[in-house]
């Protein structure tokens, strides 16, 4: 299955790279733009002696660190631009190298390796309005990943599509509507084959209206979607295999009065299932800044801070594999400076409290961060 | 007997046919003539041919240059006008007029470096057009000289020093325009429509003076507002770089994908919620992150924009102010005289 997901992934990256050569080569008008390379050392600490279905190794520490080490780059290309319309490419790419220390049963160096490819087409529609279309490949894996409370994300590949037209204003409110459809295949190591249950198909759409100019926006939108997750069980004999439905009706408002930038929005999901365990209301406030300071500093925040409420009472591991833990709230604080024209550092501070499979159960990471961005050309 | 040309063309004036015995007799001699003058031709007739194609070539190369040259001019007066606008809209506090302004000129600078550059390419042609009649005006004297050391009659002689008076002072003429043409390194003239005039006295050319060194002012204040612009488009480039890396370093290794979360909505999607832009959206339309005709000029291509714009700007002042002491020390010369 992991050969598979990772073939395809590749597939779809050498087609990209190929359409992009074969454009750069037909028009010779190809741009790069944004390269950027970054370097980053990051001392984290997990707190939380959790069992976690999707890990297969128990612990008995519930305290654990790690010092990483971490390389990556993103750049994107314009293929093809014209007044009216675009063609990007974009691709990012890492890998992470952890130390893991405090464990009881062995030395853990888990190694993370992502990449993302996305091609991108808008084009301005007369009378219309403008429509973004994107085609979005991402594949991460995950080698010798440790036991709670280190908890990393597993290893998977998905394929994402989506359109959103944005309308011209119609009264000064501008509209907006929003399809995307994903598909995401897990790739269980032989150990952890359960993980396969996190697959699953999704497609939702998203309408939304705004009011506002250059200095602020308010938006309004509400949301649907579907998620079929084909090979988790709903424990229901007429319709074996789980299904979500989920409503979003959410709120955002942003201001860009220079030099401030900041987002804030609160959202409300109603998720239901069916089958009855999964099934919640949550309501999730998001925070998003940025400032800058003297010396030419620069202050970014973000915080997500979510509260969930299910509608069932059970005893057992609630959020079993393909569950969404959206019960958890992360902080981010970045503090950044050029250091000269192509060369930039960030400090950045980061917390996260997340839910494991059992509910109302928690553990937290603290983490802090130093990074080097290389801009070449600028 | 063969027919003579002028028999031939007497009898033809007439309306006579001319037998075939006749007929063949006189292609024969055209054709003989013919072979001759390919063959013992002298070898200054050819030359002076060739001269003849070289001077048409030349003559449509600089009518081509100095249309371009006039072209530039044009451009840069209208581009010198955009300018001095930037001034006066900064003056005015218009911001709207100013944007407008800087518009303005970038467009019109960027019209004088296309026409600097047909102007440039027309003035190589022209190069290269003098230099092809240099050596057929050579060659051309040289095949004469030769010509006047074989014997020959009076006239012809004296026909021969005609021709080889006219060529070598057409090669003179070249030769000094080849010179003056190395010394030039296609300068970017300025303000061409204030120059000086054989009859301006000192006044006037202190006048004259004074009106540049007022456009070269303008100049440093258009430079100071582009210097103001390009500050404050470092500061939000700097900040959308600053916002770009801090989410790239969140989304990267889905650090904002809560445990067991969905993979396609991660922490940094939501913060985008907001607007359909979110307050990222130039960071990541211009990373490519997210697809957008708008805006479609990024902040880093502004800033190249400007940076050109300032340049030509500054060049234009350093042009002006020595054009003001060129005029003013004309009038302190003419005070003397």
């Amino acid at each position: 299955m992991r050969r598979r997901v990772w073939r395809s992934l590749a597939r779809a990256g050498a087609v990209a790279a190929l359409l992009c050569s074969s454009a750069q080569h037909a028009e010779a008008q190809a741009v790069v733009r944004d390269l950027v390379l970054t370097g980053g050392f990051s001392v984290e600490s997990y707190q939380g002696r959790l069992p976690a279905v999707t890990v297969p190794i128990v612990d008995s520490t519930d305290r654990a660190g790690a010092a990483i080490g971490q390389v990556g780059g993103s750049g994107s290309i314009v293929i093809h631009a014209t007044p009216e319309s675009e063609l990007t490419f974009f691709a990012d790419a890492g890998l992470r190298q952890f130390a893991a220390q405090g464990f009881q049963l062995a030395d853990y160096a888990p190694r993370e390796l992502v990449g993302t490819s996305q091609l991108g087409y808008a084009r301005q529609l007369s009378g219309i309005g403008a429509v973004d279309v994107t085609a979005r490949f991402r594949g991460r894996r995950v080698e010798d990943r440790p036991p709670m409370p280190l908890f990393i994300e597993p290893g998977y590949g998905s394929a994402r599509g989506s359109a959103r037209v944005r309308f011209l204003p119609v009264s000064a409110v501008r509209f907006d509507a929003a399809l995307v459809g994903e598909v995401v295949n897990y790739s269980p190591p032989g150990v952890a084959p359960h993980l396969d249950l996190l697959d699953r198909r999704l497609l939702s759409a998203e309408a939304g209206a705004e009011w506002g100019g250059e200095g602020y926006s308010l938006r309004f939108y509400s949301g649907y979607s579907s998620s079929s997750y084909t090979r988790q069980s709903s424990f229901d004999p007429q319709d074996p295999y789980r299904h979500d439905q989920a409503v979003r009706v959410g709120a955002g408002v942003r201001t860009q009065s220079m030099p401030f930038l900041a987002s804030l929005g609160i959202e409300g999901a109603l998720n239901r299932s069916n089958s009855r365990r999964p099934e919640y209301n949550a309501v999730i406030a998001t925070t998003l800044v940025s400032a800058p300071l003297p010396m030419e500093f620069n202050v970014e925040f973000l915080a997500v801070l979510t509260a969930k409420s299910y509608l069932q009472q059970t005893p057992f591991a609630r959020l079993v594999p393909g569950e969404e833990a959206d019960n958890a709230s992360l902080v981010f604080l970045s503090l950044s400076r050029p250091l000269n024209a192509e060369l930039s550092a960030a400090v950045r501070v980061g917390w996260t409290r997340a839910e494991t499979e059992i509910g109302n159960a928690y553990f937290q990471r603290y983490g802090a961060t130093v990074f080097l961005h290389y801009r070449p050309g600028l | 007997m063969p027919v003579g040309g002028a028999e031939l063309r007497s009898r033809l004036r007439a309306g006579a046919r001319p037998c075939w015995p006749a007929r063949l007799g006189g292609w024969l001699v055209a054709a003989v003539v013919v072979v001759c003058a390919g063959v013992v031709a002298p070898a200054s007739a050819r030359a002076q041919d060739a001269v003849l194609a070289q001077e048409l070539e030349y003559r449509a190369a600089r009518t081509d240059h100095e249309a371009a040259l006039a072209a530039l001019e044009a451009a840069q007066a209208r581009a010198e006008r955009a300018t001095v606008e930037i001034d006066e809209a900064r003056t005015s506090g218009d911001d709207n007029r100013l944007q407008r302004a800087y518009a303005q000129a970038q467009a019109r600078w960027t019209e004088v470096t296309t026409q600097d550059r047909r102007a440039a390419e027309t003035s190589q042609r022209l190069l290269r057009a003098r230099r092809a009649l240099q050596a057929a005006l050579e060659e051309t004297l040289e095949a004469l000289t030769n010509q006047a050391r074989t014997p020959s009659g009076v006239r012809e002689r004296a026909e021969l020093a005609a021709l080889i008076r006219d060529r070598y002072n057409r090669l003179r003429e070249i030769e000094a325009e080849l010179a003056e043409s190395d010394r030039e390194t296609f300068r970017f003239v300025a303000v061409p429509e204030i120059k000086v005039d054989p009859r301006d006295g000192p006044t006037e050319l202190r006048a004259k003076a004074e009106l540049l060194a007022r456009r070269a002012a303008q100049a440093d204040s258009a430079i100071a507002a582009i210097d103001r612009e390009l500050g404050e488009l470092a500061r939000r480039q700097r900040q959308e770089q600053a916002i770009r890396n801090f989410m790239a370093g969140i989304e990267r290794f889905d650090e904002g994908v809560l445990p067991l979360g969905s993979p396609g909505r991660d922490a940094t999607q939501r913060a985008d919620r907001g607007t359909t832009q979110g307050p990222d959206a130039p960071a990541r339309a211009e990373a490519g992150d997210s697809v957008s005709v708008q805006p479609a000029v990024s902040s880093a291509e502004r800033i190249s924009q400007l940076r050109a714009l300032r340049s030509r700007v500054e060049q234009y002042r350093e042009e002006v102010l020595t054009r003001a002491e060129d005029f003013r020390r004309r009038a302190g010369g003419r005070r003397g005289e």
